[in-house]
């Protein structure tokens, strides 16, 4: 009779937290459309997933459980059966709520412009709202150089004296991967000028990082160097492109041409006004997808040539991007139109300089610590 | 697995044992026929309830001799817990024994027997701690609220359900705000109004519920019409007023004693199994629905009324009259023939037209039908796209309910002027916002049913036949040219709103004859492919539509271009 009973009442053991931490997902090759998942669970169970490195979605812990077991490749039975085990609930009502975050997390990942609150049943934070345990991405300015000549970004701070290896870089990444941050953007200065740009990458996709490069297109040009970043899995590309510069539009085209999500960046200077409807209308031409656009300066005027210009943009159907580590990227259009725009600086992004010093964003002089020297949790803190 | 196998048999023992008790399997089974619910969100941050439900006892059923109600937390007092019978007051009212948290009217000798219907009242007059941080605003407080529901295995027919939220006294009707109708509901938003004591109320009403189904209403006001301290932070959905398990109708005590029959060996294996199953899941988590945020921009400001118009799902001939009276305002055409319709481009043009104007004016020199309707067609493939573009990332609901907000602005305050003058200038300037209405035909109608109206400046391009027919008025400043005054015109109220509504309609339907065979045209290419979905009905707000765009299917005449991110 005791052991019936020690089997029917086995002594009482909750099960274990989910483990805290970064997963990644990918779409199988063959899948229709390719996308990315990257889940980093918090301690006690709630979590962000990341969709394409750009759609933040807040899960909370019994959506982490069901978002784990997708994101671990489990059946939709055996996910059911898992979270039944786990959790109060049916199997029958694990099943249909499995079933149920599948298809929200798919179809935000792979249809376009459907609205997730009213059509998928999510709900809706501010961005950036709530301090995440650590940044969504990592802007790593690789060199400070502009051109083949090395010639330094005017924009560049005197102190950055130098350049680090690229094991230094490396083990940058790992530490960023580590802390739970999944999308590496390589920016500059011309990041291109490193000849270890696609090491570099290839590291971080290795480890299951998303990875952009800023870039002004020059380098681009040259196919064969555009086709061994591709090879190395570069995800997306942002072309800070210089206007009056052929080999920049070539290098714009043939980013395009590869597989690669490729969009311009604009920064509107008093000296383009007049040419950047023809400009915008030349990117649609030639099949540029989305735009992001800056103002060299917050006056009034520029505030309205920024926003005649992101009408335009619209019309033209192209995307907006505004969160990427671009030249004024503080002076956007969504920063022009929102009451409170959202800070992303220092909360959802950091910045790392030539010499690991580590800044809020591009062009934010204030450094919160050495990423070689100091630990990660203490320049995290710094941030707030 | 050996553990499984015992509990099956002790189970299927248990079931065969249990199945010489027929009467206890039929002892509650009723329908709610009527189900009212009145929530008063206080001005010190408390909820006041009251019920309304209209039991139909089945006639095999045993009398309903106890009404069990959830309530949305601990937080309140029951000695301020009333119950009526058939408007008799119930003797019992105590903390139930079966829902918590929740109260217990017992019926006694008023117990509804089989076949009978009666009524139930209750009055809670206040509950605590019901009003929460809003997720999407700090500066608001949300309350949301879940009436009375019951065991499926208990209840039968459909349930006539109204719930009416009435907001904290002063709060103003444009600036709280209805979260979305539970899914499957009529309509997604609810009606609103004011009540006897001039609070904004929602009302939700469905005739076709049930009364096993956990419905989930709420709403959001401004936090500053209550004290600070009573809202707070939001806890995870699931927690919130949800009474715990479902409510119901007691066992009647006649059964019971049938069932003691059965005695000791009963209690036994039911309590093994009970401390199993009670083991089982204390070993387990507590499961709140799974709930997902996307992080994203709240309102789209900016939009021109006509893309606010496509925002909001306004018929496309609507739409397109619209342009044309824009295009008609900036004096860049003016109509030549009223039926059919044509017009002609005027020079020189006015600056800064919008591209959808251009186009809607290149398309509109085609004299031939259908090849004017595939311009038009173009053109609102166009402007769809656009306001699509311009709406990623931000939210399509509170964007919609702003352009709402604007739309009723718009008409309140010409509604509201005291003079035929003002009212015609705030006519004329926010033409193109009324225009959104649904009811725009008949509230211009209303509107102007007496007094003179001073025409537009623009009316002669608009309507040049009726021109002569108006009357010179006393000077009256022109909108176009200040520090001017021009003699406008006046017509009869009556005959301008005629004019104006015929001439809208006309205008429509003498650009687009057919406007599903135009709208099918232009949604095909605007609106994605469904998403592949095996429970769609469950995730959607859209009523069931087999679209991701609400209003995207075959049969409708608007075409959406929400959100995205």
């Amino acid at each position: 009779m005791s052991s019936i009973l020690s089997r029917l009442l086995p002594p009482y053991e909750k099960p274990e937290p989910l483990k805290p931490g970064m997963y990644h997902w990918m779409a199988p090759e063959d899948a229709p459309i390719p996308y990315r998942l990257h889940l980093r669970v918090e301690e006690d169970g709630p979590s962000i997933l990341i969709v394409n490195a750009t759609t933040i979605l807040h899960l909370n812990p019994t959506a982490t459980a069901h978002a784990l077991q997708l994101i671990e490749g489990a059946s939709e039975e055996s996910a059911a059966e898992a979270i039944a085990k786990r959790y109060r609930v049916s199997r029958r009502r694990a099943l249909k709520d499995q079933r149920e975050l599948r298809e929200q997390i798919i179809t935000l990942a792979t249809i376009p412009d459907v609205d997730p609150v009213v059509f998928l049943g999510m709900d809706r934070a501010e961005p950036y709202a709530e301090r995440p345990s650590a940044p969504y991405r990592l802007d790593l300015a690789l060199t400070y150089r502009c051109d083949p000549d090395g010639t330094i970004d005017p924009l560049a701070r005197r102190r950055v004296d130098r350049e680090m290896t690229t094991t230094e870089w490396k083990q940058i990444i790992t530490t960023a991967w580590e802390a739970g941050i999944p999308h590496i953007t390589f920016t500059g200065g011309e990041p291109t000028l490193r000849i270890d740009l696609r090491d570099l990458i290839a590291f971080a996709e290795e480890i299951g990082q998303v990875t952009g490069l800023l870039t002004d297109g020059r380098r681009l040009a040259d196919e064969t160097y555009l086709e061994s970043l591709a090879q190395v899995g570069l995800d997306h590309i942002l072309v800070a492109l210089v206007v009056e510069d052929p080999t920049s539009m070539q290098g714009l085209k043939n980013a395009l041409a590869s597989d690669i999500f490729t969009a311009v960046h604009l920064t509107l200077t008093p000296k383009i006004v007049g040419m950047v409807n023809k400009t915008l209308e030349e990117l649609v031409e030639v099949g540029v997808p989305a735009i992001s656009l800056s103002a060299s300066e917050s006056t009034e005027k520029m505030a309205e040539v920024l926003s005649e210009a992101r009408e335009y943009a619209a019309s033209l159907d192209l995307d907006l991007i505004w969160d990427l580590p671009a030249p004024y990227s503080t002076t956007n259009p969504i920063a022009l139109e929102l009451d409170v725009p959202p800070v992303g600086a220092g909360r959802a992004w950091l910045y790392v300089e030539p010499d690991g010093d580590v800044l809020p964003a591009q062009g934010m002089n204030q450094v919160l610590g050495n990423i070689l020297r100091d630990p990660w949790l203490d320049i995290w803190s710094a941030s707030k | 697995m050996k553990r499984q196998y015992f509990l099956i048999l002790l189970a299927v023992s248990l079931l065969l044992v249990l199945t010489t008790v027929p009467v206890l399997a039929q002892t509650y089974y009723f329908s709610v026929d009527e189900e009212i619910v009145h929530v008063y969100l206080e001005s010190d941050g408390s909820m006041r309830i009251e019920y309304i439900l209209v039991f139909t006892n089945d006639p095999s059923a045993s009398p309903i001799e106890f009404v069990d109600i959830g309530l949305p937390n601990y937080n309140y007092d029951l000695s301020s817990v009333y119950g009526w019978i058939n408007n008799q007051p119930i003797q019992h009212v105590g903390k139930s024994e079966y829902v918590s948290p929740g109260i217990e009217l017992g019926l006694q000798s008023k117990a509804i027997p089989p076949g009978a219907t009666g009524e139930v009242k209750v009055l809670i007059d206040r509950v605590e701690g019901v009003l929460f941080d809003n997720y999407d605003d700090s500066a608001y407080a949300s309350a949301k609220f879940s009436p009375n529901w019951f065991g499926s295995q208990y209840v039968f027919g459909k349930t006539d359900l109204t719930v009416t939220f009435h907001l904290p006294p002063g709060v103003q009707p444009d600036e709280p705000r209805w979260h979305a109708s539970p899914s499957g509901w009529p309509s997604n938003q609810p009606n609103t109004g004011l009540d006897s004591d001039g609070r904004v109320i929602y009302i939700w009403h469905n005739p076709s519920a049930n009364a096993h189904t956990q419905y989930t209403f709420g709403a959001s006001f401004p936090r500053s019409y209550v004290p600070s301290e009573v809202v707070s932070k939001p806890v995870p959905e699931g927690e919130l007023f949800q009474p715990s398990p479902p409510s119901g109708i007691r066992i009647p005590s006649n059964m019971i004693v049938s069932f003691l029959f059965f005695g000791g060996i009963i209690l036994v294996l039911v309590g093994i199994v009970a401390l199993a199953v009670n083991s089982d899941r204390r070993r387990k988590l507590a499961y709140l629905p799974p709930k997902l945020a996307i992080e994203g921009h709240g309102i789209k400001r900016g939009l021109t009324a006509i893309e606010a118009a496509v925002l909001l799902e306004t018929p496309l001939d609507r739409v397109l009259t619209m342009i044309l009276f824009s295009a008609i305002k900036k004096g860049a055409t003016q109509v030549v023939s009223e039926d059919p319709l044509k017009i002609e481009r005027l020079t020189p043009q006015p600056e800064k037209l919008r591209p959808y104007e251009e186009d809607f004016l290149k398309a509109m020199v085609d004299e031939k039908p259908r090849k004017r309707r595939t311009a038009l067609q173009k053109v609102m493939v166009t402007l769809v796209k656009t306001v699509q573009k311009k709406m990623k990332g931000f939210s399509l609901r509170e964007t919609e309910n702003y352009y709402q907000a604007i739309m009723k602005k718009a008409w309140q305050q010409v509604e509201q002027a005291a003079t035929p003058e003002v009212r015609s200038k705030l006519y004329d300037e926010g033409l193109e916002w009324t225009m959104l209405d649904r009811d725009f035909d008949d509230r211009t109608r209303r509107v102007f049913r007496t007094g003179p109206v001073f025409v537009p400046i623009w009316w002669g391009r608009y309507r040049p036949s009726t021109v002569s027919t108006a009357r010179p008025s006393t000077a009256v400043p022109s909108t176009s040219a200040p520090g001017r005054s021009v003699s406008l015109p006046t017509l009869p109220g009556a005959q301008f709103a005629a004019t104006m509504v015929t001439g809208v309609q006309s205008a429509a339907s003498s650009m687009v004859s057919n406007v599903l065979s135009f709208t099918n045209g232009v949604t095909k290419t605007t609106n994605p492919p469904p998403p592949p979905s095996r429970s769609r009905s469950s995730w959607s707000s859209s009523g069931g539509s087999s679209c991701a765009c609400a209003c995207a299917c075959a049969g409708c005449a608007c075409a959406c271009a929400g959100g995205g991110r």
